[in-house]
């Protein structure tokens, strides 16, 4: 049994032969390397999305600006938002869970490892696919949603929308086949003794969110379909000239999109859930509440898509009832703050750079939570739809929310990943950096909002305050780059001069900290014995162990 | 008018106020005069029962409101029978159980592939436009629809709270039929809340025998469309929230059930913690299947 | 239950969901276009259901296939495969018939918003009996090449013998709906 509180002065961490060489890994079938193509991938389109980021904010930066074309502007906040969200956001996660899952349930592999490959390399050609259209007659530019009918024929002529839907299809079947693909080793892998009531709150999380994942992509790829139909075979969904009805292109979107932020926020709520405890020093409070809301988030997702639609007309019945189940959506969120809190309270706070992000997620996810509610309220939401206000509210609950818990993901993953840790001065200045650009970019969005400043122009009247805002935000963004700037470094550094982290440099309590660090390619050679929901706790404590102390617990 | 409608349009039927006053009375010489949590689920669901077949609700649905008609369906399928299968203590069931009939009855329709189309295909079923105009036009019809209704719902629910709890299955396995179930009704009220009023035309132009018209369309502003609309999101939003209340009580009684599950050491003796010991690693090959 | 039937399941509800997509999609345009009972004249039910029997027993014939592989009797297994073969070849035969003979008439994806929604639904469901019959060809390659008779190749026959009832249940619904007229 490996010694987990020392840490282990080895030599100089290096590859198993497995993993040597470029082939290794571009034919790999072991989770963690693919998980980690994953994060490499994702964290490259990352840049991307910055870099496209960056320009929007410049061309913002003052009123009636000319930096970019109103068309250059188009292509690129579509890009932005579709790189941010099917590039990044939602394959980094899923990325985690495929590195995490196996180990954390105390697997050799995933189910499907050759399936695994291939949800990968579809999401890879899937993303060449939509950048190829940048040089390949341009760039989509009906937004990352691409409403009809500006979505159609007439209005965008170019290839560019094609290579979206196309690009989106093939990185859809990437991702269901991965979400399924852990699912079913979720149910099928765990070590004996992981019941599915003990299973780390990260893994739950992921499991529920598989499900999320298979119901909620075939909407979007009805949609898809459906535009492709119209756009290459002159069909006429969604042509209402033709009888056609640009509204159900939103139907159908929002009943894919309203999910699909639930998918992007499950997997981050579970690193919070595994990183607070440790470290609080004491176990998550309320287990059951925590995963009893996240299912009943799941289920609840489809329930309040149209509020994506107040102000379309659909009339005031479906307006009261979405305003009425958003609204009652908010509860089981906010079960988890609370739960979140009072798992720090009286606890022996570690302030790690892990721990910063992860506080820092718990404001910011609820402020940007609020707004989001104050959304619910239809004549609100009348005001302030497509205002910078809505582009405020899901950076703070995409960017202050999940990225912010990528982040202390990272820094609390990345030893085990890896062997080392990452700097944590460097990631001091990292995360106060990222923390003040973050806040700087975005918190005076929701007054420049409020004042009614259109999202998804190129450009924009001097109206007053509207300039030094954006100047203001465009300085934040700034701040945001030399942030990612000083991350990139941290990662280049300490992957070659980090401190070895040994096996549990945190005093963690779940099974992916009884492997090595980076875990042998088998992953385990022995498996600690699960008698509770912290098996490492358990062998650490022999006198006082989790299921001696809760025999309510199970 | 409003208030003489309220006051006025309650409708004693014999048949309905005899048969819940036998019920009841059938109930409580069974189950004992005593008034716990369970006999009050019973009585509960009893009270709804009655009162959504005699109070104005009645007439408001079958004359002038498709939403309110909807309610009152709503009512029957999924409020009234888990509330009255709740109130029916486990040693009467298996008394029940010793009458063949009751016992193949009841091991016929305890299946979830059963159960679950009891319930979803009477809902479809019902709500077909032909059929619903014909339950509406002819009254026999219509008691057999909410007969029917009510019979498809206690099938549906039995299968989740089955008083014997020894044939319960899995709660995950009963939250996916329930979100399944939830997915399949709301289909239905999807369907109906973007239709047009049409497919239900008694409602266009109700009898206005309580004079309410004027009063629905232009006080309340609830135009023909908006009530189908009403109706369908009825059967879309809110019994969402009714079927996460079974989904949560599900979660509810998975978190506070003894473990008997499979894959679990025994809490009350573990394995000594013998650290030279090889625990059982579980290294499955890669391509293996890993059969339970 | 097994990983690969489970997974297979998993597979089922999602193209479920899309397809019930698809076909609401359908019945919307059915009744708000306006065109949609003019062109359902054009549909010939009776000759649709005559190529849907052969859909309708080639999910038989593949139980039959599943269950004779499982028994280790894989010549008659094989032979099972080969007519679900021929009858899923036949209903594609029979759709594709039906699809020219409409174009003959006019009635294109681009004609209206039933061709629109009536080839969109169609064709997927096409599409996913195409797959299906590659996957059947591979697995009748592999029961002549004697693969079954490792346990691990047999089973694949009961995982895609789940993916192939649900594309006849799939033209169940939608022989209902658009041919039969229930619902729209």
């Amino acid at each position: 049994m490996t010694d987990s509180n020392t840490t282990t002065l080895s030599a100089p961490i290096s590859l198993p032969r497995e993993y040597k060489g470029l082939l290794s890994w571009i034919t790999t079938i072991d989770h963690k390397q693919i998980g980690i193509l994953y994060l490499a991938m994702t964290f490259f389109y990352f840049l991307v999305g910055g870099i496209e980021a960056i320009f929007m904010r410049i061309q913002l930066a003052v009123p009636n600006n000319t930096f970019l074309s109103p068309n250059s502007y188009n292509e690129i906040f579509t890009m932005h938002g579709t790189t941010m969200i099917f590039l990044v956001v939602m394959p980094m996660l899923i990325g985690f869970a495929n590195y995490l899952v196996p180990l954390m349930i105390g697997s050799r592999d995933i189910a499907f490892p050759r399936l695994n490959a291939l949800g990968f390399w579809l999401l890879f050609f899937g993303s060449l696919m939509l950048y190829f259209s940048f040089i390949g007659g341009g760039a989509p530019s009906a937004g990352w949603f691409s409403y009809a009918p500006l979505s159609e024929k007439p209005y965008s002529a170019t290839p560019g929308l094609d290579y979206w839907a196309l690009g989106l299809l093939l990185m859809g079947v990437g991702t269901v086949s991965t979400a399924i693909n852990i699912n079913v080793t979720i149910l099928k892998y765990r070590v004996k003794g992981m019941s599915l009531k003990r299973l780390p709150l990260f893994v739950w999380m992921v499991f529920i969110n598989g499900f999320i994942i298979l119901f909620a992509l075939p909407p979007l790829n009805a949609a898809l379909v459906m535009l492709l139909v119209d756009r290459q075979l002159y069909a006429h969904f969604f042509q209402a000239v033709a009888g056609g009805s640009a509204i159900m292109w939103q139907q159908y979107f929002w009943a894919f999109g309203h999910p699909e932020v639930y998918i992007m926020i499950l997997p981050a709520w579970g690193m919070i859930s595994e990183i607070i405890p440790v470290f609080s020093r004491k176990p998550i409070f309320g287990y059951g509440f925590v995963a009893g809301s996240t299912l009943a988030i799941g289920v609840l997702s489809f329930a309040v898509y149209a509020h994506h639609m107040f102000a379309v007309g659909l009339g005031h019945p479906f307006n009261i009832a979405f305003a009425f189940s958003s609204m009652a959506i908010a509860v089981p969120t906010g079960i988890k703050i609370f739960n979140w809190i009072a798992t720090m309270w009286g606890g022996r706070i570690r302030f790690t750079t892990s721990m910063k992000y992860a506080i820092a997620f718990i404001v910011l996810f609820t402020i940007g939570g609020l707004s989001g509610i104050t959304f619910a309220v239809v004549p609100i939401d009348w005001q302030v739809t497509d205002t910078y206000y809505v582009v405020a509210h899901f950076h703070y609950v995409l960017f202050g929310g999940t990225l912010f818990g990528i982040f202390a993901g990272i820094y609390y993953w990345f030893p085990k990943m890896t062997g080392r840790l990452l700097s944590e001065k460097l990631g001091n200045w990292h995360f106060w950096l990222t923390f003040i650009g973050f806040n700087l970019t975005f918190f005076i969005q929701h007054f420049v909002g409020l004042l009614g400043m259109p999202r998804r122009v190129y450009t924009y009247p001097n109206l007053p305050g509207w300039g030094w805002m954006n100047m203001v935000s465009t300085i934040g963004a700034f701040v945001l780059g030399i942030s990612v700037l000083i991350f990139l470094w941290n990662i280049f550094i300490s992957l070659r001069k980090g401190k070895p982290a040994g096996d549990n440099p945190w005093e963690a309590w779940t099974l992916e900290w009884a492997a090595s660090s980076p875990p042998a390619p088998h992953n385990f050679e022995l498996v600690p014995p699960v008698n509770g929901r912290r098996p490492l706790w358990d062998l650490q404590h022999p006198d006082t162990p989790d299921w001696k102390l809760n025999k309510a617990e199970s | 008018m409003l208030e003489h409608f309220f006051l006025s349009a309650w409708e004693w039927d014999p048949s309905i106020t005899i048969g819940c006053a036998l019920l009841l009375i059938g109930y409580l010489v069974l189950v004992g005069p005593r008034f716990n949590r369970r006999s009050l689920y019973f009585i509960l669901g009893l009270v709804i029962f009655f009162l959504a077949l005699v109070s104005p609700l009645d007439a408001l649905g079958d004359t002038y409101l498709f939403s309110a008609h909807m309610f009152q369906h709503i009512l029957f399928i999924l409020v009234v029978p888990p509330l009255l299968i709740l109130g029916i203590p486990k040693w009467l069931v298996e008394k029940a159980m010793k009458f063949i009939l009751f016992r193949k009855t009841e091991r016929f329709f305890n299946r979830p592939a059963i159960s679950w189309i009891a319930a979803a295909g009477a809902m479809w079923f019902w709500h077909a436009p032909p059929i619903f105009n014909a339950a509406l036009a002819n009254e026999t019809i219509h008691i057999i629809q909410h007969l029917s209704l009510m019979v498809a719902g206690s099938i549906f629910w039995w299968y989740i709270i089955d008083p014997l709890k020894e044939n319960r299955r899995h709660p995950l396995f009963m939250v996916l039929y329930i979100f399944t179930a939830c997915v399949a009704c709301s289909m239905l009220g999807i369907l109906i809340a973007y239709s047009s009023p049409g497919i239900y035309p008694a409602y266009l132009h109700p009898d206005d025998t309580w004079g309410l018209l004027s009063i629905i369309r232009n006080q309340w502003g609830i135009s023909p469309l908006a009530d189908l609309q009403i109706g369908g999101l009825l059967m879309w939003v809110p019994v969402c929230f009714v079927y996460i209340t079974g989904i949560i009580g599900m979660l509810v009684r998975w978190y506070t059930e003894k473990d008997e599950e499979e894959n679990l050491t025994p809490i009350e003796e573990p394995a000594p913690l013998d650290l030279t010991a090889k625990s059982e690693p579980e290294i499955p090959e890669l391509n293996d299947e890993r059969t339970k | 239950m097994h990983k690969d039937k489970m997974i297979m399941y998993m597979v089922v509800a999602t193209e479920a969901v899309f397809f019930t997509l698809l076909i609401l999609a359908y019945l919307y345009f059915h009744k708000s276009s306006g065109t949609g009972a003019k062109q359902t004249a054009l549909l010939d039910p009776l000759r649709t259901f005559f190529f849907s029997l052969f859909l309708f027993s080639s999910s038989f014939t593949v139980w039959r296939a599943e269950k004779n592989v499982d028994k280790r009797n894989f010549g008659r297994g094989g032979f099972w495969l080969l007519v679900t073969i021929l009858f899923g070849a036949t209903f594609l035969v029979g759709q594709g018939i039906e699809w020219t003979g409409l174009i003959h008439h006019g009635e294109t994806v681009s004609a209206n918003l039933f061709g629109t929604t009536f080839f969109t639904l169609t064709g997927f469901h096409g599409m996913h009996v195409l797959v299906g019959l590659i996957v059947l060809s591979i697995l009748f390659g592999l029961a002549v090449l004697g693969d079954f008779k490792n346990s691990k190749t047999a089973l694949s026959v009961g995982v895609f013998a789940i993916y192939w009832h649900f594309v006849d249940i799939v033209w169940v619904f939608i022989f209902t709906i658009v041919y039969l007229g229930v619902i729209s």
